[in-house]
């Protein structure tokens, strides 16, 4: 009898064809090869994704072809990260596509149920202003291609998930922009549905691309309210000049801080940990290709003003209160054994004077501890010290310091 | 019996100080150390080879000089669509 051939050893599944492994590998996975950056990256859809098969990229969630780096376990999900004094971070990943239904109409309007058939929709991507860059594309979307519908699965989603959220902090993630002086301006289904609902749950920040430049919006004067942030110029730029503020008239007036559109780039983000009774703040720092420095602000935040930050600080505060009960109902029952156990000596003994044990009462240190870090969180967060900084190398050219708006939205 | 009722409170009263002083201790916060992560979008190269730009290229490599110097390495990294130019992964 002939020895059985030896078995293949098993191997992952494919990807779904040649072309995607190749895309996986050349625009991913030898791209971003740092060291550094070999650390899990989660993922959304945007439009360009949606035109082909989201699922595929879905299916690259924790492959071995990504380094086991690609996070997408659905279209939309949420993490959740601890800072090492334990605050926590929530990161709501949306798809936006799916919540407006990739029709951006104007304020009011019903996005129809989908484009044209054919030639509905061009999509226009500038070309790199430096040597060698990437040429201009701008192929016509497949004629067979539909939009997809609105998801009101996801927006229940949204809804419940910054409801209930009992993290410290709260940052969304998606595609489109929420605000955006750019080409494509704000996308208003989302200024109509999401903005309401991210106020209200004290999200700190929302972080988006879709514009091929970086733009910071701050709504409202205070550091604690919500900040948008723009990083679309990954791998393009929108090389015009002066910078493209076409729907500056769409956005709140004096909200957009800043706005780089001379090159492509990446946001480094920071949670500092609470300390000496300052809260901790975020703060993103916004870098050029040449990792030269672009621009910084910094955030305190939200939700340490709205319902689920006083209702997070209150969960806070009684877990240590059921800690040191637990603790001081046991110290109870053996301080009563060990106070009986010597009483009994003492009776025998008959003379004893006590008094000079004496110690003072118990001060309530834990009590008194949570109350200095409520302070200290108030003072900082009014404190006048924490302004937003212009971090810009004086003279730089990249840097645009927008002008205001004439109108309010 | 007076006596020995007095020493209880006395001591439970030191106990209960001890045991204030020891959570207390314990909750102290070590020496901050900040949660840093990076964020990009519009990053998915071009369909065609190479399958990725001068520009993608520049900023990943800014990125992972970054990620390199102290306090500045990310745990992770926030990607915000535009995964793919310019029609996504082709499908099964």
């Amino acid at each position: 009898m002939l020895a059985s051939r030896p078995r293949p050893p098993p191997t992952p599944a494919p990807l779904p064809d040649a072309l995607a492994a190749t895309r996986v590998s050349e625009t991913f996975e030898n791209v971003y090869s740092a060291p550094g950056l070999q650390v899990p990256w989660y993922f959304v859809a945007g439009n360009h994704d949606w035109v082909g098969d989201v699922q595929a990229q879905v299916a690259l969630n924790g492959s071995a072809a990504t380094g086991h780096r690609w996070v997408m376990p659905s279209t939309y999900y949420s993490f959740t990260r601890s800072a090492p004094d334990g605050e926590t971070v929530q990161f709501v990943m949306v798809d936006t596509e799916t919540l407006f239904g990739g029709v951006n109409t104007a304020p009011g309007v019903l996005p129809p149920l989908g484009y044209p058939p054919s030639g509905g929709r061009r999509l226009r991507q500038s070309s790199e202003g430096d040597p060698g860059a990437g040429s201009a594309l701008d192929p016509p979307v497949p004629a067979a291609w539909v939009p997809p519908a609105v998801d009101e699965a996801q927006w229940a989603w949204v809804a419940q998930v910054l409801g209930s959220s009992s993290a410290d902090w709260l940052v969304v993630v998606g595609h489109h922009p929420v605000w955006s002086v750019g080409e494509y301006g704000p996308t208003w289904a989302l200024v109509e549905r999401l903005l309401p609902l991210m106020e209200a749950s004290g999200v700190a920040l929302y972080i988006c691309g879709h514009e091929h430049q970086m733009e910071h919006f701050r709504a409202e004067p205070h550091p604690s309210g919500l900040d948008f942030l723009v990083v679309g110029n990954g791998a393009y730029f929108n090389d015009t000049a002066p910078a493209d503020t076409s729907h500056a008239g769409d956005c709140p007036d004096g909200a957009l801080q800043f706005q780089y559109t001379e090159g492509t780039g990446f946001a480094s983000l920071s949670l500092s940990p609470s300390a000496d009774g300052a809260p901790s703040q975020l703060s993103a720092t916004l870098f050029g290709s040449q990792g030269q420095q672009l621009y910084r602000f910094y955030k305190e935040n939200p939700r340490a003003q709205v319902a689920g930050g006083a209702a997070q600080a209150a969960a806070r505060a009684t877990v240590v209160h059921q800690a040191r009960d637990a603790a001081l109902a046991l110290l109870l029952v053996l301080a009563v054994a060990a106070g009986l156990t010597l009483a009994a000596r003492l009776a025998q003994a008959q003379t004893q004077d006590v008094t000079r044990v004496k110690a003072g009462g118990p001060r309530d240190a834990v009590a008194e501890r949570i109350t200095v870090w409520e302070k200290g969180r108030q003072m900082g967060a009014q404190g006048e010290e924490r302004r937003p900084l212009m971090s810009a190398k004086p003279g730089q050219p990249s840097i645009s310091r927008v002008r205001k708006t004439p109108d309010a939205l | 019996m007076q006596a020995s009722l007095l020493l209880i409170v006395v001591l439970l009263q030191a106990s209960l100080q001890r045991c204030t002083a020891r959570i207390t201790t314990a909750a102290t916060p070590a020496p901050p150390k900040p949660l840093v992560f990076f964020a990009l979008a519009d990053w998915g190269g071009e369909e065609v080879a190479p399958y990725t730009t001068p520009g993608q290229l520049a900023a990943a490599h800014a990125m992972g000089n970054v990620s390199a110097t102290a306090g500045s390495h990310p745990s992770f990294v926030l990607a915000a669509g535009d995964n793919f130019y310019m029609e996504g992964l082709p499908g099964a």
